[in-house]
């Protein structure tokens, strides 16, 4: 402490600038479940996108060995008609997971903007904005993905469904980012900013987000978790991504009446649906323990 | 109280005719619904093209075809529906039934085991109990509802196989026989049918609300009411039911119903694995068939049972928390 105040002052606010985000990474660094789940997330990347650079066979191509049960020639084992179980779930792992990023990106860009001036503005204009809210929330997902699905075309399909998803899934987003903004609006540093003579942009850019960002990056993580079912639902239930394409939620579609038959063609895509959800689950949870002021860091 | 109910039923009924008018939208652009008819082989006669269209409104443009619906509405008519012969009202109060009996046993289930469940690991926390529910909570909230739901068929199916019985049905909301059986026989039917698509259906919320359940009860265990309870010497248990409970429980009463719309939503998929005749399958036949007036009224009833929930959950809210009042 006495040697900090030996400092200048412009010295001493670098170190502490500093001794934040570290403090934040040493807390994460504590979670053990979600650096778990960090490394597990990355191998999985690596898997979907190094794997089919790799791999000897492509999710398109047909080989002789039909039905086959996992071995060490097809780890994943093969389907009806020949594919490569492992070379079909990389794929499909690289297909979900560019929809749930897309999903993701869309639905927090979005939520948060609009949470934010509504919570900035309040009054009839935050009256309206919610009230919008409250119309998407209660349109019903598969309507929209079905009327939107038909107008689509085939090559961008899976864009379409990220489009859809995250036109959806904004709401979330804004309910939570609204509700920081609210409480943050009310604190005496954004006054100070006010009676300098900021204005509503600079405050929402400068000091409204910055200090909100812990809250959107949390929701933002757990959003991707939400889009990975969410993609794999509608892929279910026939109006998201089509064949010859796939994705992890069309493979365990598709598979579904095997389960009991040649349950590898079920289990592995269903496995690597659960690991994407679960890992981006854990690290949400890390990072809001992390993130949060009001942590001294005594977790065990 | 009641001035604040009638407000917020009141902000809902435009939140409620715009969401239902862009459904009618969506659902009138995605496809013509005379399109079997018109691809039929032999070709339908002309004579029964132009009837179809006739019946079905599909000569006006959208906002005309919606205010038709929306008054018909208000007068308790649900308009005609692409499949001939099928009464839209009628078939929403049928599969609301059939919906709500799975939703509401499924949501009971999933609320008694979250409070347990996210009490004790509260009470004992980072035991190893504390540790087991937490990790299984996040694993049932990383799986796809209709996963659990196929698994879950899958391993009923092999029970009664192995067993020679059929304890859990796998297939419908009843049996083809139903209606012959005695009013007891009814009842064990409906329970059979019920028990897998409701476990399939709660896992999932209970996931979340035992975390919500845990770190409500956590933050009033911390509280300097509850030591002062303990320093007067009140039993373990008495805080725990008496003081602790009380509080505890509030947050819950909001987040379970905030949770229905999503809920339901699951209930589609859950349904869809088992094939039960509900509001799952009337909404996909709806999509399916580009049948606005299904679709529309589907929204319009789900819609309001999920308003519903969020103003009883304020106002329970309320009732519960003295410190909360709607002036």
């Amino acid at each position: 402490m006495s040697d900090a105040a030996a400092r200048p002052v412009a010295d001493t606010a670098v170190v502490r600038e500093r001794r934040q985000s570290e403090l934040v990474f040493r807390r994460f660094v504590r979670h053990r479940a979600a650096v778990t789940s960090l490394i597990l997330f990355v191998l999985v990347v690596l898997f979907a996108y190094v794997g089919p650079l790799v791999w000897k066979y492509s999710y398109t191509d047909i080989t002789d060995d039909l039905s086959q049960a996992p071995s060490l020639g097809h780890p994943f084992g093969t389907d009806l008609i020949g594919h490569d179980t492992m070379a079909q779930v990389m794929r499909g792992t690289q297909q979900s997971l560019k929809i749930a990023l897309a999903i993701a990106l869309i639905g927090t860009v979005l939520g948060t903007l609009w949470g934010a001036i509504a919570g900035l503005y309040r009054g009839r204009l935050d009256f309206l904005m919610m009230r919008i809210v409250d119309v998407v929330l209660t349109l019903p997902t598969i309507a929209v993905a079905a009327a939107v699905a038909v107008q689509g075309a085939d090559g961008s399909r899976w864009w379409s469904i990220a489009v859809i998803l995250g036109a959806l899934t904004w709401p979330y987003v804004s309910r939570v980012v609204r509700g920081v903004v609210l409480s943050l609006r009310e604190q005496e540093f954004i006054e100070a900013a006010r009676a300098l003579g900021a204005g509503n942009t600079r405050i929402i850019l400068r000091h409204l987000l910055p200090n909100a960002l812990g809250s959107i990056v949390v929701v933002a993580t757990l959003t991707i978790a939400t889009a990975v079912l969410g993609e794999a639902a509608l892929s279910f239930l026939g109006v998201g991504v089509q064949a010859p394409d796939t994705s992890l939620g069309l493979l365990v579609s598709i598979n579904r009446d095997t389960v009991s038959t040649r349950p590898w063609l079920f289990y592995f895509p269903g496995m690597f649906i659960i690991l994407i959800a679960l890992t981006f689950n854990f690290v949400g949870d890390g990072l809001r323990d992390a993130l949060d002021p009001k942590q001294t860091g005594a977790r065990r | 109280m009641l001035p604040y109910v009638v407000r917020r039923l009141f902000a809902a009924v435009p939140v409620l005719i715009v969401a239902s008018f862009i459904a009618y939208a969506l659902v009138a652009l995605s496809g013509d619904p005379l399109e079997p008819l018109k691809l039929r082989n032999p070709p339908a006669p002309q004579h029964t093209i132009d009837l179809e269209t006739a019946r079905l409104d599909l000569d006006d443009n959208i906002a005309v075809r919606y205010w038709h619906w929306l008054t018909g509405v208000l007068r308790g008519d649900f308009g005609e529906s692409v499949q001939s012969g099928y009464d839209i009202g009628a078939n929403l109060a049928r599969s609301a039934v059939v919906t709500l009996r799975l939703v509401v046993v499924a949501m009971l289930l999933a609320l008694v085991l979250a409070v347990i469940t996210g009490v004790m690991s509260a009470v004992r926390r980072y035991s190893r109990f504390d540790h087991t529910t937490t990790f299984l909570g996040f694993v049932f909230l990383a799986m796809p509802s209709f996963w659990i739901a196929i698994v879950l068929k899958d391993l009923a199916v092999r029970y009664n196989r192995a067993t020679g019985t059929t304890v859990f049905y796998t297939i419908g909301e009843k049996s083809q026989n139903y209606d012959s059986l005695s009013p007891l026989a009814k009842a064990g039917d409906l329970a059979g049918h019920l028990i897998l698509p409701t476990i399939a259906l709660a896992l999932i919320s209970y996931a979340a609300w035992s975390r919500y359940q845990r770190a409500s009860t956590l933050e009033v265990l911390d509280s300097d009411y509850v030591r002062l309870a303990r320093a007067k010497g009140l039993t373990r248990r008495r805080v725990l039911t008496r003081h602790v409970l009380r509080t505890a429980l509030i947050p819950l009463v909001t987040v379970t119903a905030l949770d229905i719309a999503a809920v339901l939503g699951g209930a589609v998929i859950t349904e869809t694995v088992f094939n039960w005749n509900g509001l799952g399958r009337m909404l996909l036949t709806g999509v399916g068939r580009a049948d606005t007036n299904a679709v529309a009224g589907w929204l319009l009833l789900t819609g309001i049972v999920v308003i519903v929930c969020n103003v009883i959950a304020d106002v329970l809210y309320a009732l519960l928390d003295p410190r909360i009042r709607h002036e």
